[in-house]
């Protein structure tokens, strides 16, 4: 078996539970890199960038880590093919690299929005999403300020929306003013994923639910059986 | 040797900012003025040491805009201007 790297940046404070999720939930292989010490990506099945406040947001949310010679590393190991999820301040560090489109702005409201929300599968020919099937609805936490989603008039691969209960994309469930509901954007070639919700918090009951546990699945799956 | 320059980093026009909405809300509320716009922006001012920093201000523009360009400014969302300033 081989293993996840999860990308650790000087703020980034989601690793462990990235860590617990892939490997004491999920049951696959895991390690944590401190960004300075990343040398063979290429090692690794898969990258993770978890969330956090990389470089404390310094700047924008997300640019100082683009900025270092690890996002290089990791720009590279994309291009060839690599899977890379980005999760939370991942995603905006994704977006930073210029590996996903858009950008992101303060949540609307103006307020750090920290709660449970609903999001539907839009794309499941990913390699982050092979285990959903098509408008399937899960349940997994946000907490994030700068969430607000900007793609300009950029067409972009939707993988989530935020939506209600009932899987209505909606004003009323979009927790951020994000463009469109987009929760979850895929690179044109569908091995990135950015995500706001932390689907590594939603993977054992006592947390509160196990939805987010999928995605991890579907990665292993893709890594593992279907590539 | 040293000038100084500042980069002027706002969002661009047409992009919904909350941030400067909250701060317009506010100045109207207390009512000063009725502004139906209003944009915030950030305002990096670099005190340049270069013993060649008098030669040529067209190069340090030059680096100034791949300095705004590639760090200091996302340009999906923000656009910038460069001044000298005095010291």
């Amino acid at each position: 078996m081989r293993k996840a790297g999860i990308i650790v940046f000087p703020g980034t404070n989601c690793e462990y539970d990235t860590y617990y999720a892939i490997t004491g939930v999920a049951g696959y292989k895991a390690e944590m890199v401190w960004y300075k010490d990343v040398e063979f990506l290429d090692d690794y099945s898969f990258l993770v960038i978890p969330g956090g406040f990389s470089f404390g947001d310094y700047l924008r949310a997300g640019a100082i880590a683009a900025l270092t010679e690890t996002a290089s590393r990791i720009a590279d190991y994309a291009h060839n093919g690599g899977i890379v999820l980005g999760i939370c301040n991942g995603f905006q560090i994704l977006t930073e690299m210029n590996l996903l489109p858009g950008a992101f702005l303060k949540n609307r409201t103006c307020r750090f929005v920290s709660r449970w929300t609903f999001v539907r599968v839009e794309d499941v020919s990913s390699p982050f999403t092979n285990m959903f099937e098509k408008g399937e609805l899960c349940y997994i936490p946000i907490a994030h300020f700068d969430g607000m989603y900007y793609k300009g008039s950029e067409d972009v691969r939707v993988a989530f929306r935020y939506c209600d209960g009932d899987g209505n994309v909606s004003l009323e469930s979009n927790p951020d003013g994000t463009k469109d509901n987009i929760a979850g954007v895929l690179s044109t070639g569908g091995n990135i994923l950015g995500i706001m919700p932390h689907p590594e918090r939603a993977v054992e009951p006592i947390l509160g639910g196990t939805d987010g546990l999928k995605i991890f699945l579907s990665i292993i799956n893709f890594v593992e059986n279907i590539r | 040797m040293s000038r100084i320059f500042r980069i002027y980093v706002m969002k661009k026009e047409g992009i919904y900012d909350p941030e400067a909405e909250t701060v317009r809300e506010t100045i109207v509320r207390q009512g000063y003025y009725n502004i139906s716009k209003i944009r915030l922006g950030k305002i990096y001012e670099l005190d340049i040491e270069d013993e060649n920093i008098n030669k040529s201000t067209e190069d340090i523009k030059n680096k100034l805009k791949k300095i705004a360009d590639e760090i200091l400014s996302n340009p999906i969302i923000e656009e910038y201007e460069i001044e000298e300033g005095n010291k």
